[in-house]
């Protein structure tokens, strides 16, 4: 088949030491990135950008790319760990990886984790390879209808995520949701909420918020409690931390579905691995015979979400290479700087330059390899990290979160915004409402109204686009399914439970 | 106390949203999910009040960490451009590390050190983050 | 520990094959020894955008030419107010350089109650890149020419651009006005959205700048009709300008240009503008910008103002006609 010479040829040019350096260091610089809390890899990639450009093009954009899906694997480590996310999406993390941890289960989260990012990883990849003109067309032709759709059903699939109270679950949406308006309404130009501040014309950052509501909350929290987390003795050693033949099973599935999850969503251009890894945890939560055990420390509710989030990252690049149509705002810093080297990005890139395209792809795979053989051995070293006493750890990671906000646009407003987040999440949190439906909200909001407008706007005021549209009308079907499921099965339960007692 | 300030907020959000064009429904201004929101943000704190009455926190919330955290950090966003990434970041680890008792300053102030340091030569000179070390 | 080792023996070898950018704290020289240490250029973009990318092809060279390195500093931020902001707050002595362009002038209107004068606050030194946006269609919908368009879709013309208030959509809301139309301007976030909107037939037109939407030219995903220039885009040399296609009183060109923090010796900015023009007009600049799809060009610092003072007014008259709300 062609598709296998074009990989040969692929694999040729990645496989040289100059392309293995580089990947090599791409990937282990991605993945400590992304184990620290705050600096994120749109900023790594970003400041690492100039120093590509003394570098051939195919080395460069190897390591950049590796910095990209190396900080996914990376950044589920310190949620699960110390429940301070290391980015924006392996926030979802936090919510099953830590009770684990707490169990005495981290190296087992750890491992599962890993294997999750490695198999989401190479799903994607495959489809890359042997997919991507087929995705590219079908990705692109999604409009602002369909895309409202999507986002109406993963709104949806937020009420998945509060525990305890659906009423303040459903607060902490909407206010995640206005939240998500602050800046410039793009359909118009106006300026909403921003009251004179430059800062905020451009929106509220994520990362400010992300790492405020659940990082600076979060050490809030365990001060206030006074009460240092974890340092339960673990013991360390291979057998400890493979999973039980239970585990493996339930493993399995919840990654395949991730993985799907994950690749559906990361080859749309404009959505992102955040919203894709809370689609993953929400699927397993509705699909699950024991919805009671999310939050506690199922395993599912780890491995899907990073399944997903490691397929979105590696199947945005599926518009990218294809069509030239960036999938992510780190893409397009990417293909920014191929600029410099006097290639300009677009479907022609794999025909003039297929030498380039093979190469890169054949690359991620060479990097995900590379970093499950970096990242299993350290497992042991990172649970070690439990055992650092709480009042230098503390510190520390306020510090990472710090100078990780600063660094994503230069800016101090973003690191007071994320003190501010932290001290709303954790009041909010001391009431019972809990943060992630904020995040999901505010990472949807916005999406949500722009594509609504949109689509009335290309469509002339004729509300009938959205289920004319069939992809529109497939999404919101499944958002009924999902409501009616969702109540049915309430209704059964509240049958089968006549105490009221709620799961 | 939070379904109050949630009404609070959602009557200030109804409030500018209409000095924002509301529009139509299929012909939305920049005001009208504003306006829908805020005005379901009003409904929900109702709601909440009625049903789920709980006017203290779960827990308490402890008043040192609250003040040693808040003022760590905002010591390092508002003094790192003016007096550099050291001083800054010193600073932090400092005032930060009051939020527990018995402050080990020995400890403390080697954590702070090396802190500053390794994060300057790796946000700063490595990565190039525009701060300086002093100044 | 042996995995530690492995870490920190990684992040070593990083450290070392990557250049570290030494900060040097030396006082400040008297002006005839300028550039006595590296020169900071500030951009109020992200890396990877055409600003960036141009200024960083031209700041090697004009580096050399001074004797000094460029160090280029990317503070994106809106309204370019986190890198005016710092550029301000350093010295006027010719160490600090910030990339004002297009952008700024309709900034000036946009955020007008900021606490500082672009026209006051800023001299300039030259400017180093022009070029002109482009107006595409989709190959396959049949179209001749811009005026063959206007002609059949009158009013139900939908223009795709970026973000209100950015070049591309002002150039846009101008054409509206010129043409006499009443076109639906629909606004995306970014270019590669716009572009997706044209693959889609969505919309008939975008505009964008040439640079960003080359591939999707070159590869025969879009398909110009007219340039905005003054003059045709030798890259184009079939396009004709929006002009020629009958449409009056309508040139856009975008521009990027150095400029200072006021107060800046003279003598210095005339070095400066002497070394932007020299390296500027070399032919090896002249054909990468042109790779690229933009000009190279130089002009004095009196040209410069002149032109930021029009485009301002430019600008503003657009805003207020087309109602776009400021800060």
């Amino acid at each position: 088949m062609e598709t296998l010479s074009y990989l040969a040829i692929g694999f040729e040019q990645a496989l040289t030491p100059q392309a293995l350096l580089f990947c090599l260091l791409g990937v282990s610089l991605g993945t400590f990135i992304g184990v620290l809390p705050g600096i994120g890899s749109l900023t790594t990639i970003a400041l690492c950008l100039p120093l590509t450009f003394h570098l051939e093009p195919l080395p460069g954009l190897i390591m950049l790319a590796g910095i990209f899906y190396g900080a996914q694997y990376g950044s589920s480590t310190a949620s699960i760990l110390l429940n301070v996310p290391g980015s924006a999406p392996a926030a979802i993390t936090c919510l099953d990886g830590y009770p684990m941890s707490q169990q005495g289960r981290a190296g087992i989260a750890l491992f599962i984790t890993t294997i999750a990012s490695f198999i989401g990883g190479s799903f994607a990849i495959l489809l890359l390879v042997f997919f991507a003109p087929i995705l590219a067309d079908f990705a692109i032709s999604f409009s602002a209808a369909d895309y409202f759709s999507i986002m109406i059903l993963a709104l949806t699939a937020a009420s998945t995520l509060s525990v305890g109270s659906p009423l303040k679950g459903l607060t902490m949406v909407v206010l995640g949701l206005l939240l998500g308006l602050v800046g410039t309404d793009i359909n118009s130009g106006q300026f909403r909420f921003t009251f004179g501040i430059p800062a905020l014309a451009d929106g509220i950052n994520l990362v400010a918020l992300a790492m405020g509501l659940f990082g600076v909350a979060e050490i809030l929290n365990n001060l206030s409690n006074g009460n240092v987390p974890l340092a339960s003795r673990e013991d360390i050693s291979l057998k400890n931390m493979l999973p039980s033949k239970q585990d493996w099973k339930a493993f399995r599935n919840a990654c395949l579905r991730g993985s799907v999850i994950g690749s559906f969503i990361g080859m749309l251009p404009g959505t992102g691995p955040t919203i894709a890894t809370f689609m993953a945890y929400a699927g397993e939560k509705k699909l699950s015979d024991t919805p009671e055990k999310f939050g506690k420390g199922a395993i599912e509710g780890i491995s899907a979400p990073e399944a997903a989030n490691n397929a979105s990252v590696q199947a945005a690049f599926i518009p990218t290479l294809t069509l030239g149509v960036p999938g992510d705002a780190i893409m397009a810093v990417m293909l920014g700087g191929l600029l410099v080297h006097g290639i300009t990005p677009g479907p022609q890139l794999v025909t003039t330059d297929a030498a380039l395209f093979w190469g890169v792809v054949a690359s991620f795979w060479i990097g995900n390899a590379l970093l499950l053989v970096l990242n299993l051995p350290m497992i042991g070293l990172w649970v070690k990290l439990l055992s650092i006493p709480y009042r230098i750890l503390f510190p520390s990671v306020l510090f990472l979160i710090c100078i990780g906000v600063y660094s994503v646009n230069n800016s101090s407003v973003d690191v007071l915004l994320t003190l501010g987040f932290g001290l709303l999440g954790f009041f909010l949190n001391r009431f019972g409402y809990p943060s992630a439906p904020l995040l999901l909200g505010f990472v949807l909001g916005p999406l949500i109204e722009e594509n609504f407008r949109r689509a009335l706007v290309l469509s002339g005021s004729n509300l009938a686009t959205f289920i004319t549209r069939p992809i529109s009308l497939v999404f919101l079907l499944m958002t009924l399914a999902l409501l009616s499921f969702t109540f049915w099965r309430g209704s059964i339960r509240h049958l089968n439970n006549p105490s009221g007692v709620n799961p | 106390m939070p379904p109050l300030a949630f009404i609070l907020v959602g009557l200030a959000t109804a409030f500018t949203a209409v000095t924002y064009e509301i529009g139509t429904f299929t012909r939305m201004g920049p005001g009208f999910v504003p306006m829908v929101l805020g005005s379901i943000l009003i409904l929900l704190g109702g709601l909440t009040l009625c049903r789920d009455r709980q006017s203290e926190p779960q827990t308490g919330i402890a008043l040192r960490p609250f003040i040693a955290v808040t003022t760590g950090i905002l010591f390092w966003a508002l003094l790192v451009e003016f007096a550099g990434f050291l001083p800054g970041s010193a600073g932090l680890v400092l005032l930060t590390s009051l939020a527990l008792p018995h402050t080990r300053w020995h400890s403390v102030l080697i954590l702070a050190t090396v802190l500053s340091v390794a994060g300057y030569l790796l946000f700063v000179l490595q990565l190039g983050v525009p701060l300086n070390a002093v100044g | 520990m042996k995995q530690a080792v492995i870490l920190i023996g990684t992040l070593t070898i990083s450290l070392l094959l990557t250049a570290c950018g030494e900060q040097s704290q030396t006082a400040v020289e008297s002006t005839a020894d300028y550039p006595s240490k590296p020169i900071r250029v500030i951009i109020p973009f992200g890396p990877g955008g055409l600003a960036d990318v141009t200024l960083r092809l031209a700041g090697e060279p004009l580096g050399e030419g001074l004797g000094q390195r460029l160090v280029i500093e990317n503070r994106p931020g809106a309204g370019g107010v986190a890198a005016t902001t710092n550029i301000l707050n350093s010295e006027a002595d010719g160490y600090t350089l910030i990339v004002l362009t297009n952008g700024t002038t309709i900034a000036e209107t946009l955020f007008d109650k900021l606490p500082y004068q672009i026209t006051e606050d800023l001299v300039p030194v030259s400017s180093v890149t022009w070029f002109d946006l482009v107006l595409l269609v989709h190959p396959d919908a049949g179209v001749e020419s811009l005026e063959a368009l206007l002609a059949e879709k009158g009013n139900d013309l939908k223009i795709a651009t970026i973000n209100p208030g950015s070049t591309q959509n002002l150039t846009a809301e101008l054409f509206n006005t010129r043409s006499g139309i009443d076109a639906t301007i629909i606004p995306y976030r970014t270019t590669p959205d716009v572009l997706g909107a044209l693959l889609r037939q969505e919309v008939d037109l975008v505009i964008d700048a040439y640079t960003a939407l080359k591939g999707a030219i070159d590869s025969g995903q879009a398909r110009p009709v007219a340039v905005t220039g003054e003059s045709r885009n030798p890259a184009m040399p079939d396009v004709p300008t929006v002009t020629e296609a009958g449409i009056e009183d309508f040139v856009v060109t975008g521009w990027n240009a150095l400029y200072a923090k006021a107060g800046t010796p003279p003598e210095i900015l005339r070095q400066l503008n002497d070394s932007v023009a020299r390296v500027v007009n070399t032919q090896d600049i002249q054909n990468r910008f042109r790779e690229l799809g933009v000009e190279a060009r130089a002009t004095s610092a009196e040209q410069m103002q002149e032109r930021l003072l029009d485009d301002i007014e430019k600008w503003r008259q657009v805003i207020e006609t087309a109602g776009i709300d400021t800060l």
